[in-house]
């Protein structure tokens, strides 16, 4: 008995030496055909396919083999980054998320030598999408896709309240007034129906906080021209902020936010299942609408400005390539992306794919193919007056906390006011924004962008 | 060659190595790192930043938020623990009866507790609904006005220790069904035959034999109502105004969002050194409070 365990003992032991030995080796899959082979990470999104790009650029030639891998849009960042930092990423990613919270971590691999070689053009791009492709003057992705922003309206509700559904609101007076005309309260006080809401993405504080467009249309920035100092208590800001309190002065607030209980996913979407009449949404519901309700009489019209003739303002989201520091085959995944952000494949995927992708290139966006739709031609004309969500993009997951979960919270239960809301939100983006900025001065003295010579 | 002893203590080595090295590895070792990052500035993918105590001070002196989280899950920890514990003694008194049928019972109080932590958030979120919700419509019925639960910075707390009390049939029951169950019939034969009605027995029998496992778990909820979380995380995200930001939201937001693990692991820390202090407060209470049947 004693021998086998003796013998139970050394075998585990010596399972425990070889197994440490061997960790840590990862073995590369060898192909044997002579081309390059690298994996692109996506995300999935609601239609599970191949993109469009991988198939056709895989078929224009037959030096590289691009393998999509999808990964699902929860985490997808953790396991990017995760896989950043294990120093075997993929060689290619696209996220939605801003570019620059990769960007500022070096976790990706600058693409000026990329440009550069084969005078790429990057004016193809809308300029706010490819603005935020820049960090500290390198370019560190391309722009994939857009969610391009607009005020979508219901026409029959319209109707219902005595408006014209051929005159959707201008400006934020007469959305104001329309809203009014379409708002519902039955005898017990309970909201039925809103024209408007002025703070809330359906289940969550808007990323589209009309503050924000408000501000960003009277010029506001919200951060100094060195990006070293938040300004989030711009007078427009407050301005803005006021509107959405007195907006919400006509109405009792714990009867909104019981209104606002009652949304949720797809066919209960606010927008969708009627409880609002006007919804700063971007194309991406229009798959939604032509999935859950394909009856809907809506329209489709520029965000309201100030005044008429004014700067109208928009957000726009960016869908991006890029390459991961240390990732194997950059050349490769770099003519890939040079592929499929040109206008012809970037309209080729439109068709595709069903979901309502918008281009990147605004020369495709220019195509007939966007141009013959009357609702298209307004994403198009809102994606020039667009700006980056990353306004701070040092302290971005601040700013957002701040203005959304914590600012209009506080303001329209009149718990504070506009000012000191935003006097306390400005100085907690500063401090995140300051300490990020020290952590960069000293991260920049002993580590280094990757170039094109250190990567592998 | 080895001595027997030498080799018996190489044998037992071996067989603790598995163990010991997964523990030494993905245990320890983050332990340990944790509390030099917790004096740094590092976000993963860039070197670390040795910055002494300043995340401490950030933390203490500030940080709104740190303040903040720390009292709504210091409200949730005081509702909630004596609430949990007194529902699943009470839950497990009346499963305690000699009656028949009573497996099924105990079955039927036990299924709530095997749903997971995000479904049972998922169906809450319906049941809190305002409007449409199980819970005001219940009201509505008997005419009384329900409150904005999750929409309401007043009530999202509440809402969230009412929702924890779904488990209340869970393990704990189970074992202080146990406890229950060993307490001798003698000694309630004797409350009778002085006269005592159930608190008697309740108060002076039931209560001073279980108080080990009664403190046992005491200890237990403090620590897992410190650490609250998926709740928060899936049904509130922390509002409204925050009023549901707990600590461990906090916690994450901080690393998982803006990647600042230094901060973040500073705050894990503080949160051990609250955790130890609170059940060192609990274990000095505990000399006067518990009974120890065959003494300590």
């Amino acid at each position: 008995m004693r021998i086998w365990i003796t013998r139970a003992a050394y075998f585990l032991g010596a399972s425990i030496f070889l197994g440490l030995i061997f960790w840590g080796s990862p073995e590369e899959v060898v192909y044997e055909d002579g081309k390059i082979h690298f994996d692109y990470w996506y995300n999935v999104g609601q239609e599970d396919v191949i993109p469009w790009p991988v198939i056709a650029f895989n078929e224009s030639q037959d030096r590289i083999v691009v393998h999509p891998v999808a990964i699902p849009w929860q985490e997808s960042e953790k396991k990017i980054l995760t896989a950043v930092i294990s120093g075997d990423p993929p060689s290619l990613v696209s996220q939605f998320v801003p570019l620059v919270k990769w960007a500022s971590r070096m976790a990706l691999r600058p693409l000026d030598d990329f440009i550069e070689k084969d005078s790429f053009d990057t004016e193809i791009f809308y300029p706010a999408l490819m603005d935020e492709m820049i960090y500290m003057d390198r370019v560190f992705g391309l722009p994939q896709a857009t969610a391009a922003y607009a005020l979508f309206y219901n026409k029959d509700l319209f109707r219902e309240a005595g408006l014209d559904p051929e005159q959707p609101p201008r400006t934020w007076d007469e959305l104001i007034q329309a809203s009014r005309a379409i708002d519902s309260i039955d005898v017990t006080g309970r909201i039925q129906r809103m024209g408007y809401l002025p703070d809330w993405d359906n289940l969550m504080p808007s990323i589209m906080q009309t503050s924000l467009l408000m501000a960003w249309e009277k010029g506001a920035t919200l951060l100094s021209e060195d990006g070293r100092e938040a300004q989030l208590d711009d007078e427009r800001l407050e301005q803005s902020l006021q509107w959405v309190v007195d907006y919400y002065d006509a109405y009792d607030i714990n009867r909104v936010r019981a209104f606002r209980g009652t949304f949720g996913y797809d066919t209960q979407h606010c927008f969708i299942s009627e409880k609002v009449g006007m919804f700063i949404g971007s194309n991406f519901i229009i798959d939604n609408l032509k999935r859950y309700r394909p009856d809907m009489d809506y329209g489709v019209t520029t965000i309201p400005v100030h005044e008429l003739g004014g700067p109208t303002a928009s957000p726009a989201g960016v869908f991006w390539y890029a390459i991961p520091r240390n990732a194997s085959h950059p050349e490769a995944a770099w003519e890939f992306m040079a592929f499929s952000t040109q206008a012809e494949i970037q309209l080729e995927a439109m068709q595709h794919t069903k979901e309502n992708l918008f281009p990147s290139n605004r020369i495709a966006a220019r195509d007939d193919y966007f141009q013959k739709d009357p609702s298209m031609q307004i994403f198009a004309r809102q994606m020039d007056f667009a700006h980056s969500p990353a306004v701070v993009p040092l302290a971005h997951e601040v700013f957002w906390r701040e203005l959304n979960m914590n600012a209009v919270d506080l303001i329209i239960d009149k718990t504070k006011t506009v000012k000191e809301v935003l006097s306390s939100a400005n100085a907690q983006v500063q401090r995140e924004l300051s300490s990020a900025l020290e952590y960069q001065d000293y991260v920049l003295q002993v580590m280094h962008f990757e170039t094109k010579e250190q990567s592998p | 060659m080895l001595g027997h002893r030498k080799q018996d203590t190489l044998i037992a080595w071996l067989f603790v190595a598995p163990w010991a090295i997964g523990f030494l590895i993905f245990g320890l070792y983050p332990i340990i790192m944790s509390l030099y990052y917790s004096l740094c500035q590092y976000d993963v993918l860039r070197v670390p930043r040795f910055i002494g105590l300043q995340n401490y001070s950030q933390l203490l002196f500030e940080d709104p938020y740190f303040w903040k989280s720390l009292w709504n899950t210091l409200y949730y920890v005081v509702f909630r623990t004596p609430l949990s514990i007194f529902g699943s003694l009470l839950l497990a008194s009346m499963l305690n009866q000699q009656l028949k049928g009573m497996p099924i019972f105990r079955t039927i109080f036990f299924i709530p507790s095997i749903i997971s932590g995000v479904v049972l958030s998922v169906i809450w979120l319906w049941m809190f609904n305002p409007e449409y919700g199980l819970i005001n419509s219940g009201l509505a019925f008997f005419g009384l006005p329900g409150p904005l639960w999750l929409q309401s910075a007043s009530w999202s707390k509440p809402a969230l220790v009412l929702m924890s009390l779904w488990t209340v049939g869970g393990g704990r029951m189970l074992v202080f069904l146990a406890a229950l169950q060993g307490i001798p019939r003698h000694l309630y034969e004797a409350v009778e035959l002085e006269g005592g009605g159930w608190w008697t027995k309740f108060r002076h029998v039931t209560v001073p034999l279980i108080s080990p496992i009664l403190f046992l778990w005491t200890v237990m909820e403090v620590i897992f109502s410190m650490q609250v979380f998926v709740e928060a995380y899936i049904m509130t995200n922390g509002g409204p105004a925050n009023s549901t930001l707990f600590f461990n939201l906090h916690l994450y937001n901080k690393s998982f969002n803006d990647f600042q693990m230094g901060y973040a692991s500073a705050m894990a820390w503080l949160l051990l050194v609250i955790t130890l202090v609170v059940t060192w407060f609990q274990f000095r209470l505990s000399r006067r409070m518990v009974y120890y049947e065959g003494g300590k």
